[in-house]
């Protein structure tokens, strides 16, 4: 997807998890990522994190916990359909979890400590 | 460690070295700590089941995973589930009477064998007992008082520790026999520190004034400013957060982890 680096939502991202500052070349391969996980889910960025949560009465937003579950589903089938493995796997799921928890969805991943 | 320092530095640890087992004596420490702590009837309200993470099959572990409570159970290798038991008051009646016999409750507070049981259990602990809000109120005070030792206990011991939210008590429950009148109150996670034991410094807290007032609710306690240095050179008080490296700090430790930056 052309252009996902300039996404308000990415902007926060890189500049919540001071990705901002970094070689282009680092901030590159973070935009692929969150690219081939779009395509993995057939949603734009501004998707994912909608899936994630829901508008209240007043309107606000909260968690969806559906929403949430799922994602993690997607997040561990996109990790599994590119075979990877170990440290490497779970620091991938987890970069995901970065975007949306920068853009205010509050989900967790597992550690790496084998 | 001093009492003022092991108050100054505790921190809700969530960065803990999941490779560095706790000496079983640690955790000893900690429930007597627990054991310890001041408790109204002299009752006993606290119920702990210790499990070493490795102990756990992945089916359990996974059933505690929460959306704010996930990493930190890979890291943490000891688990404390802290419960209170719904049945605290029975034997109360003969537990007071141990500390009247003990002049602990002595006659001079107008504390009589006679006075445990005509009044004190007869008119006000049995009734309290058909009162399920009031039986859960106290149960919850009276448990969050003794984890408060064990938390301080652990940083007494060179230990990490973070209470965190009991998910599926359920799961527990089936998988290590837990009786039907347990009542599930915190997760308490302990480890060895994997980042420093300062955690990027004190945690912001508003001064006494805000919160703690002084003769009536409409004068704030105000500080005295030798008292406040006292505290700080003996440790209460500390340095504040974030530390100017904090940021790096957890950057790496997230890195080492694979977890979100």
């Amino acid at each position: 997807m052309a252009g996902l680096e300039e996404l308000p939502e990415v902007q926060r991202w890189f500049s919540g998890a001071g990705y901002a500052s970094a070689p282009e070349a680092e901030r590159r391969r973070l935009v692929d990522e969150l690219d081939a996980f779009c395509v993995h889910a057939g949603r734009q960025p501004t998707e994912l994190i909608r899936s994630c949560l829901l508008a209240t009465k007043d309107g606000n937003t909260k968690i969806s916990i559906k929403g949430r579950r799922a994602m993690q589903a997607l997040i561990d089938g996109y990790i599994a359909e590119r075979g990877l493995t170990g440290h490497t796997a779970v620091a991938a799921g987890n970069r995901i979890r970065g975007f949306l928890i920068h853009n205010g969805v509050f989900i967790q991943g597992r550690a790496a400590i084998g | 460690m001093e009492f003022n320092e092991v108050i100054g530095l505790r921190r809700s640890v969530r960065f803990l070295n999941p490779w560095k087992p706790v000496e079983r004596g640690k955790i000893q420490a900690m429930l007597e700590a627990a054991n310890r702590a001041s408790r109204s009837v002299n009752a006993d309200y606290p119920r702990a089941l210790v499990v070493k993470r490795d102990d756990l099959d992945d089916q359990t572990r996974d059933a505690l995973r929460n959306p704010t409570t996930t990493s930190e159970l890979d890291l943490a290798p000891v688990y404390i589930f802290w419960y209170f038991d719904a049945n605290y008051l029975e034997g109360a009646q003969e537990r007071l009477k141990e500390l009247v016999a003990q002049r602990a409750l002595p006659a001079a507070h107008g504390w009589s064998d006679a006075y445990v049981d005509d009044v004190v259990y007869a008119q006000v602990l049995q009734p309290i007992g058909t009162m399920p809000e009031v039986v859960t109120f106290m149960g919850a005070v009276e448990v969050g008082i003794a984890i408060c030792n064990a938390v301080n206990a652990a940083v007494n011991e060179g230990l990490g520790t973070c209470l965190h939210a009991f998910t599926n008590p359920e799961v527990v429950k089936a998988r290590f026999h837990v009786p039907d009148n347990w009542v599930p109150v915190w997760l308490q996670l302990v480890g060895y520190c994997l980042e420093e034991r300062e955690a990027g410094g004190q945690r912001p807290r508003r001064p006494l004034s805000h919160s703690y007032f002084e003769g009536d609710c409409t004068t704030p306690f105000e500080d005295d400013p030798e008292t406040t240095e006292h505290l700080r050179r003996t440790g209460m008080i500390q340095a504040p957060g974030p530390f100017p490296y904090r940021e790096t700090e957890v950057r790496m430790l997230s890195r080492m982890l694979g977890l979100p930056e």
